[in-house]
């Protein structure tokens, strides 16, 4: 036993760390409970008669007594500093919010205003000069109004998308399923946009099912596309392509959308992913938020989002998404027939 | 395509969606009748007998799933709801609830012309002798009475899945068709949890079927829902 060579009051300042510990990680209430049970123990253990929570030295009870007291109040002060420590924390990310919301406020504001006045005013000289406009003038005009609606409309889905990511209420829901039909999706619903471009479609056939939230990703390709289609002339390519990654078993699928546009400029790689950041190249007019609705979206998967400058020119936006768990069976019926031989209800 | 009789119940209490829609429908040759509440709905589906429902989720009185149970417990009036983005489980539990097809706002005319006109095929299909008419859109032709799939002028062979997952999408060609449906109606009921089987199929349909099944032209996937067969 240690106990003849170490004083009573020694082996407390043993305990005192770990009463520091527990009022730091758990609070008052269960560094209370660590200060009179390090006591007790202390008594039980070291203090004669041993094994017993007798005390036979009036000294000894004293030291007890001051070993709680000290005890008690470094829990106390510990805790009080953990809670100050949070509420400054609190208080900075409040301030952060708030800034944020200011400069979501006046860029929200800018951006709905652009579109609306297009649609506003297109309108509006469409009714007032009626007799005045020929045919082809006035189709103009309200083709003009229709385009503008629609990027208004694409302004509010990415708005409204960031609110829920950033107020955590996005819900993910994955299912195992083809990359393929994301990619498919999404190249459905900017059909009409992306009618005269040439898109080419690199995906492997033996690419393995992924565990993704569909409506989620087609989001992150749609808002990938969009920026593609905004910033390079209309007859630059398009490509989108996936690989699988990991050998034997692939842990994760690697997408990329690459276009042959003005590219990033130096440095733009990184700082394009920010909240209402628009890249230092001519803007096709955005909120500068799908990117980071991009990158919000990925994070949630699990995997990650970055850019590159292609050296031949042109901007590449890769995420990956990682392959966890066990990749669900299917059983492949064995012998294909010709559909004619099967009975059907 | 669309026929001068056919009668369209608009439930809708917006007015600025009303009058777009009124101006649309019956330029197309409807015809045409408002409710403004959910229960003036149900209860004009019952005087007016239309031909199709369209239906705004977002009524003041009644929720919209509300109105398609009151409907379907004695109706089977083709329903079209009108809907926001970004609720896929609510488009289910609609479409589990009976409904026919939703739409997503902003829609143009154009899509939901299309959607009344797959509605209204669909029940029309309810009589037996226009059921097994051959189907075609594009290049796809597809003879449910004698089991045959072209492409152009090419036969097509389909594993026995794969034709019943055809098929299913055939009846329902046009609507929106979800992938618990499809999962009863071709795997059956053991597979409910099964829901890769339907993508992997839908692939391997794809990849027969469609020139370039990464960028499909009839067998549209509806993210976090189903799938839909193109009609035009």
């Amino acid at each position: 036993m240690l106990h003849p060579f170490f004083n009573i009051s020694d082996l407390a300042l043993v305990y005192l760390p770990g009463i520091v510990l527990v009022a730091s990680r758990f609070g008052r209430g269960p560094s209370v409970l660590a200060s009179c049970l390090s006591v007790l123990a202390l008594n039980f253990f070291f203090t004669q008669p041993y094994f017993t929570l007798f005390v036979d030295n009036p000294r000894v009870v004293l030291t007890l007594v001051v070993i709680l007291l000290v005890a008690l109040v470094i829990s106390t002060l510990t805790t009080r500093t953990h809670e100050q420590t949070d509420a400054a924390q609190r208080a900075a990310m409040q301030v952060e919010t708030e800034r944020l919301r200011n400069s979501l406020l006046s860029s929200v504001s800018h951006d709905l205003r652009t579109p609306l006045a297009g649609v506003t005013g297109a309108l509006s000289s469409t009714l007032e000069g009626w007799q005045m406009l020929d045919d082809s003038t006035r189709i103009d005009l309200i083709q003009n109004a229709y385009d503008e609606s629609e990027r208004l409309s694409r302004l509010l889905t990415n708005l409204l998308e960031m609110t829920r990511l950033e107020a955590g209420g996005l819900t993910v829901r994955k299912e195992w399923q083809p990359m393929e039909e994301v990619v498919g999706a999404a190249l459905t619903r900017l059909e009409t946009r992306l009618r005269d471009r040439l898109i080419t479609v690199n995906l492997p056939p033996d690419l393995p099912l992924v565990p993704l939230d569909a409506v989620l990703i087609e989001q992150v390709l749609l808002n990938l596309l969009e920026n593609a289609l905004k910033h390079t002339p209309p007859a630059a390519q398009i490509s989108i392509s996936a690989i699988a990654v990991g050998a034997p078993q692939p842990t994760a699928i690697q997408m990329t959308v690459a276009d042959r546009g003005l590219g990033l400029r130096p440095g733009d790689e990184w700082s394009i992913f920010e909240k209402f950041n628009r890249g230092t190249q001519p803007s096709g007019g955005g909120t500068g938020l799908g990117l980071t609705i991009c990158q919000g979206i990925v994070r949630v998967h699990g995997g990650q989002i970055w850019a590159e400058r292609r050296p031949e020119g042109g901007a590449a936006f890769i995420f990956t998404l990682p392959i966890s768990g066990v990749p669900p069976r299917v059983e492949l019926e064995t012998e294909p027939s010709p559909c004619g031989e099967e009975d059907l209800v | 395509m669309s026929n001068p009789q056919q009668t369209i119940l608009l439930i809708e209490d917006e007015l600025p969606i009303r009058r777009f829609l009124r101006t649309s429908l019956i330029g197309n040759g409807y015809h045409l009748v408002e409710a403004v509440t959910g229960r003036e709905g149900v209860q004009m589906t019952a005087s007016v007998r239309p031909d199709c429902i369209i239906l705004d989720l977002g009524l003041p009185d009644m929720d919209g799933l509300e109105v398609v149970r009151a409907l379907r417990g004695w109706t089977q009036t083709p329903i079209i709801v009108l809907t926001a983005r970004g609720q896929e489980q609510d488009k289910i539990a609609l479409l589990d609830a009976g409904t026919d097809d939703y739409l997503t706002k902003p829609f143009s005319v154009g899509e939901l012309l299309a959607r009344i006109r797959a509605a209204l095929r669909h029940s029309l299909q309810a009589q037996p002798e226009l059921r097994d008419l051959p189907f075609q859109v594009g290049q796809l032709r597809v003879n449910l009475a004698m089991r045959q799939v072209f492409i152009g002028d090419d036969e097509v062979h389909l594993t026995p899945i794969e034709y019943r997952l055809l098929s299913t999408l055939v009846r329902h060609a046009g609507k929106v068709v979800t992938q618990h449906q499809l999962l009863r109606e071709v795997w059956g009921p053991e597979y409910a949890d099964a829901v890769h089987y339907v993508r992997v199929y839908m692939q391997h349909l794809r990849h027969k079927l469609e020139a370039d099944p990464a960028r499909p032209a009839y067998f549209i996937t509806e993210p976090g829902v189903g799938y839909r067969l193109r009609i035009d």
